[in-house]
């Protein structure tokens, strides 16, 4: 069997990051919730907002933890799989990441031990100033990161000299044409996935007629905060494609999932395609009537440009750009449904006993997390066959290492990752199964894995009095 | 043919009120009626959500 390397380093990396990027986007919504929720218990000394905090900071902790380690992994895999990108682009990437490190690293090293440790240790307004000081590294973090990754799909501010990219402008590289509207799409994005996470745990508790206070607050503030994100996502998104249409065209035309130049009149709005790219057309394509002229072109019969505007040898595959973007906006969609489902209910008093729309939090709990991942499906494979869009293609920028050694290192990213993840979920369903007066004042010290593993172990009085508790 | 009940007439009404309302919101925000349309429809959808969470009780009805 033949194996292609640069598709095997693709899909390594596609299979790291897309694990890795759940982390950050959960530590970063996270982050601000529990800023916002210390703030509002210093304000209001109600211990129900302490008990939030408590509560998320443990599941926080556990999320930022594993988003580190496997960030770091990303950056030796410019190494092993992308080691002509990361000698052309290095000195374009190379400083953005060591500024993320400088900047947004030490910040959070700094106060995350007093954030996680030091509730009982410093006084409320010194840990209430760590949080934020976190909440603020987090922040830092994703700005470089996608200043860095924005450059690669709009770059800007470079030349090339004797193979290699150079600076020319550090503005124009930090600020390039995208990187001011991805950024806040991607920060909405993690505060949303926070807001669901965290209202569909309080309405998990509703159903079951447990922590009843605590549940309600959780959905109260979980709600309200998703009910104002959700619109100014939508319009921050809406703005990022028209910007994105500007600069990656053959992007947007894949992931509207019309072939020809011109899209019959009116337009669908396709959901559903079997993308035939061999032969430049659909086999299936379902869709709602005028819709794809409303909402792209804005009028009752536009046209919308199809991929064969983009040689052919340009475009990225259809399918997944097509079926990434929808993921992210049909999400999206439901989203700003339930919000005003829970704008409704809340002002007629059935926010908390209305079982259908309790039910349906529960089911959009994960839901910022997926649409996140679909966001990023649009926007990797939407700027392929381009690794720096328009300046080094995929394939000229993977490392000359065989296709075995590749195979290998991926079998063992996926039996790494899925312990990572599996502990983490038994985690995190052990800590929501417990409830929230089991949350500690502070992080605790397990000693090891499988005391982390079985919390019932750590709370046990033998294991109290060993740990001097 | 038995009527419906009023509570559940102003229930039906009150849902679909929401629904026309929100799909409105959604295309206006989405800029189908131009820019301006949706930065309005935008600080309009903030300020309405803000007044709703505003004057509803937190905690709902606790009984």
């Amino acid at each position: 069997m033949n194996l292609d390397a640069a598709m095997l380093a693709r899909v390594q990396f596609a299979f790291t990051v897309s694990f890795h990027i759940i982390f950050p986007t959960t530590s970063i919504g996270l982050a601000m919730f529990l800023t916002v929720v210390e703030g509002l218990w210093l304000k209001t000394r109600n211990p129900v907002y302490l008990q939030i905090y408590r509560f998320w900071l443990g599941i926080f902790a556990m999320a930022f933890g594993v988003g580190v380690v496997t960030g770091i992994v990303l950056s030796f895999e410019f190494g092993l799989g992308f080691a002509h990108f990361a000698q052309i682009a290095g000195p374009v990437i190379g400083p953005m990441i060591a500024l993320e490190v400088l900047t947004s690293f030490f910040l959070e090293a700094g106060f995350l031990g007093i954030m996680l440790f030091g509730l009982r240790r410093v006084g409320p307004r010194l840990h209430f100033f760590a949080t934020c000081m976190v909440a603020l590294g987090t922040l830092l973090s994703a700005s470089w990161i996608l200043s860095a990754n924005s450059w690669m799909q709009t770059p800007d501010g470079v030349a090339m000299q004797n193979g290699r990219l150079v600076v020319t402008d550090w503005l124009k590289v930090i600020v390039n044409p995208s990187w001011l509207y991805r950024l806040p799409h991607m920060l909405t994005a993690a505060y949303l996935t926070a807001s669901f996470l965290v209202a569909g745990v309080g309405a998990f508790y509703l159903l079951r007629r447990k922590h009843t206070l605590f549940a309600r607050k959780s959905v109260s503030i979980g709600m309200a905060f998703a009910a104002i994100l959700i619109a100014g996502q939508v319009f921050i998104g809406d703005i990022l494609y028209g910007t994105m249409l500007k600069h990656q065209p053959s992007k947007m035309q894949a992931a509207e999932g019309f072939w020809e130049e011109q899209s019959q009149s009116p337009a669908p709005y396709y959901w559903v395609i079997v993308p035939d790219q061999a032969h430049q057309r659909n086999r299936v394509a379902l869709g709602i009537p005028y819709l794809g002229s409303i909402w792209l072109t804005h009028s009752l019969h536009g046209r919308v440009e199809g991929l064969k505007n983009t040689p052919r040898a340009r475009q990225p595959a259809m399918g997944m750009v097509f079926y990434g973007f929808r993921l992210m906006y049909g999400i999206a969609i439901l989203m700003f449904a339930v919000a005003v489902a829970s704008l409704w209910l809340r002002w007629n008093g059935g926010l908390f006993t209305t079982r259908w729309f309790l039910r349906s939090l529960v089911i959009m709990a994960p839901s910022g997390i997926v649409a996140t991942l679909g966001g990023w499906y649009l926007a990797e494979t939407g700027r392929q066959p381009w690794v720096i869009f328009g300046l080094l293609r995929t394939v000229d920028a993977v490392s000359p290492v065989p296709a075995g050694t590749l195979l290998s290192t991926l079998i063992a990213f996926i039996f790494v990752y899925a312990f990572f993840m599996t502990a983490f979920l038994i985690f995190v369903l052990r800590m929501i199964r417990r409830g929230p007066e089991a949350a500690p004042d502070h992080a605790e010290v397990s000693g090891s894995l499988k005391n982390a593993l079985r919390p019932q172990v750590l709370d046990s009085p033998t294991a109290n009095a060993v740990l001097g508790r | 043919m038995s009527q419906p009940k009023p509570n559940v007439a102003r229930k039906v009404a009150g849902v679909l009120t929401t629904v026309v309302i929100g799909i409105a919101f959604f295309f206006a925000i989405i800029g189908v009626f131009g820019l301006w349309v949706a930065i309005g429809g935008l600080a309009l959808a903030i300020l309405t959500a803000g007044v709703i969470i505003g004057r509803a009780p937190e905690e709902g009805d606790l009984s």
